[in-house]
C-alpha cells in the first residue's frame, strides 16, 4: 500500500514538473514553426489509429483513456 | 536536398497564406509548413464519445480527404492452466475484424465537416466468472476462469458527424453520432470550443459531451439474472486541454478529462462466485466518476531527422481504480516520405473496491470477478511504417499509406503493486492494421 502511494505521488509530481516546464517558454514566431509543422510532431499524427487504440483500451482497461472511448459501444467481453 | 526543397515549395504553393488560412491539425504533408504548426498545436481536444473530434486549426481544410483502414484484432487463447475445463466453454477468445472510414471535406470558407464510420465483426468466447483451482497445491494456480462457448457473434456499426466553424483565433465544433450492436445502442452529442493566445503559441480547448446507452441483454442473458428487457446508462464528459509551444522544436500539452457515468454499469454477461458455491450476476455501483490527468510532449531531434513522442497519464475514480500509463514513440523519417515508428507503452492499475475475484460472503451487495477491474499491469509494443506520396501520379493527387503491428500483454507480474492472485482471464492480443488515404 505504501509502495503504491509512493508511485502515485511520483506520477503526479512528474506530470506537475512537465506542466511547470511548459510555462517557462519563449514566444515562437509563425515563420519559426517549420519544425513544429512536421507531421511527426503532431500531437495526434494518426487520428484513425488513435480512435481504434482508445476503443480497445476502453474495452480492456479500467482507466479513462486520454481521447476517451473512441466511439460508443458496449466494450463487454 | 534539392528534392526536399522542391517538396517544401510545392507544399507552400498549395496552401494559402498562413496568417489567414491554416491547415488541418493532422499535420498532413500536403499542408503548408507554417500552417501545420498550428495544426499540431490544435489537436488538444479529446475524442470522447459525444465530444468533438480532435481539434483542428484555425481554418477548414481546403481539399477533400478520404481515409480507409482495416484492422485484425486477435486475443490469445486462454492458457489451459488458467481454464476451468470442467464447466464446458471454450478457450478461444475474441477476434475482431474492424473497418474504418473517414471523409473530411470543406463546406464553406469557414466551415468543414468530418464523417467517420466504423464497422466491426466480433466472435469468440467470453470470460464468465472465476472459481478456485482444486489442485492449487500442485499447480500453484489459485483461480481458474470459466468461459462461455465460442459461439458469440456480434457486429458493431459506429457513425459520427462533426462540423467545425473557424474564427480568426479559434474554432467551435458540434458532433453527434450513434453506435449499434445486437444488444447495445448508444447515441451521443457534444460540442467543443478552442482559442489560441500568445501569438498562437498557446491553445486552450474545452469540450462537453453526453451519451445515452440502451443495453438489451441477449444470448442467454436470463441465465445471468438479467430479466428486464433493457437497461439504461448515461455518460457526461468534460475535457479541457492546454497546448504550449516550448521552443521551435518542442511542444507540450496538458489535458484534464472527467467522466460521470450513471445507470446500469455492470456487465450483463458476467457473474461472480460467492461463499455458498453459487454465482450471482455481476453487480456494480450505479454511478462512477473518473478523472484523468495527462501530459504529452513532442521533441524533434534535427541531427537524426527524428521526433520523440512521450505521453503519460494518471487516472483515478471513485471505484478506487488508480491507473498509470506511459508511452514512448520514436518517429524516424527516412527518404523524406517514409516514417518508421517503433513504440512502447506501459500500463498499471489497481483493483476496484468491489472486485473479488470470489467472495466469502454468501450475498454481497455488489461484486465482480471481471479481469478488467482486477489489479494488473500491461506491456505493449509495436512497429508502424507510414509513407506520403505528394503529387503522384499527377499533380493534385496526394496519398498516404501505413501498416502496423502491435502486441499487448497483461499480467499481475507487470503491475506496479504486488498482485498475489492475478485474475486468470487477463488478456493478451495482437493487432494488425493497414490504412490508405488520399487528398483530391
Amino acid at each position: 500500500m505504501r509502495r503504491t502511494m509512493i508511485v502515485h505521488i511520483a506520477c503526479v509530481m512528474t506530470l506537475a514538473a512537465l506542466l511547470i516546464g511548459a510555462s517557462g517558454c519563449a514566444v515562437v514566431k509563425p515563420w519559426e514553426r517549420d519544425t513544429l509543422a512536421r507531421k511527426d510532431m503532431a500531437l495526434d499524427s494518426d487520428p484513425m489509429r488513435a480512435t481504434l487504440q482508445n476503443h480497445i483500451r476502453f474495452s480492456k482497461e479500467a482507466s479513462l483513456p486520454v481521447g476517451g472511448g473512441g466511439g460508443g459501444g458496449c466494450g463487454c467481453n | 536536398m534539392k528534392k526536399r526543397d522542391n517538396t517544401e515549395l510545392r507544399r507552400f504553393e498549395k496552401a494559402s497564406p498562413p496568417n489567414t488560412r491554416e491547415a488541418s491539425a493532422e499535420g498532413d504533408v500536403w499542408a503548408s509548413a507554417g500552417a501545420r504548426a498550428l495544426g499540431a498545436l490544435a489537436s488538444g481536444a479529446l475524442a470522447l464519445p459525444g465530444l468533438a473530434l480532435p481539434a483542428r486549426a484555425d481554418s477548414p481544410v481546403q481539399e477533400t480527404t478520404a481515409r480507409g483502414a482495416f484492422s485484425y484484432y486477435k486475443e490469445d487463447n486462454l492458457s489451459p492452466s488458467d481454464f476451468d475445463n470442467t464447466s464446458g466453454g471454450s478457450r478461444e477468445r475474441y477476434s475482431i475484424f474492424a473497418y474504418q472510414f473517414n471523409l473530411l471535406t470543406p463546406l464553406t470558407s469557414r466551415i468543414d465537416a468530418s464523417f467517420d464510420m466504423a464497422f466491426e465483426t466480433m466472435s469468440g468466447a467470453s470470460p464468465w466468472w472465476v472459481v478456485p483451482d482444486p489442485d492449487v497445491a500442485t499447480t500453484g494456480q489459485a483461480f481458474l476462469q470459466v468461459m462461455s462457448g465460442a459461439t458469440i457473434f456480434d457486429q458493431r456499426f459506429d457513425g459520427q458527424i462533426t462540423v467545425n466553424h473557424y474564427f480568426d483565433r479559434g474554432r467551435a465544433s458540434l458532433t453527434g453520432g450513434a453506435s449499434s450492436e445486437k444488444d447495445y445502442l448508444s447515441g451521443n452529442i457534444g460540442g467543443s470550443v478552442e482559442r489560441n493566445y500568445n501569438d498562437r503559441n498557446t491553445t486552450h480547448s474545452l469540450g462537453l459531451g453526453y451519451s445515452w446507452d440502451t443495453i438489451t441483454p441477449t444470448d442467454g442473458a436470463t441465465n445471468h439474472g438479467r430479466t428486464l428487457p433493457e437497461y439504461l446508462k448515461n455518460v457526461f464528459t468534460l475535457d479541457t486541454a492546454l497546448s504550449q509551444v516550448i521552443t521551435r522544436s518542442t511542444l507540450f500539452e496538458f489535458a484534464f478529462a472527467y467522466k460521470r457515468s450513471t445507470g446500469f454499469l455492470s456487465d450483463p454477461y458476467k457473474r461472480y462466485l460467492v461463499g455458498t458455491g453459487t454465482t450471482l450476476p455481476d453487480s456494480r455501483p450505479d454511478t462512477r466518476n473518473q478523472i484523468t490527468l495527462a501530459g504529452r510532449l513532442r521533441q524533434h531531434i534535427a541531427p537524426l531527422n527524428a521526433s520523440v513522442h512521450l505521453d503519460a497519464a494518471y487516472h483515478w475514480d471513485d471505484w478506487e481504480v488508480n491507473g498509470f500509463s506511459a508511452e514512448l514513440g520514436w518517429y524516424q523519417t527516412v527518404f523524406e516520405v517514409v516514417r518508421i515508428i517503433p513504440n512502447f507503452r506501459y500500463y498499471s492499475q489497481s483493483q476496484a473496491f468491489f472486485y473479488g475475484p470470489i467472495f466469502q460472503s454468501s450475498s454481497p451487495v455488489i461484486g465482480t470477478s471481471d479481469y478488467r477491474l482486477s489489479p494488473f499491469g500491461a506491456i505493449s509494443y509495436g512497429l508502424r511504417a507510414e509513407a506520403d506520396l505528394v503529387d503522384w501520379p499527377a499533380r493534385g493527387f496526394d496519398w498516404f499509406a501505413s501498416a502496423s503491428y502491435d502486441r499487448y500483454m497483461s499480467s499481475g507480474d507487470y503491475a506496479l503493486q504486488t498482485v498475489e492472485n492475478p485474475n486468470p482471464g487477463l488478456v493478451s492480443y495482437n493487432l494488425f492494421s493497414v490504412q490508405l488515404g488520399g487528398r483530391f
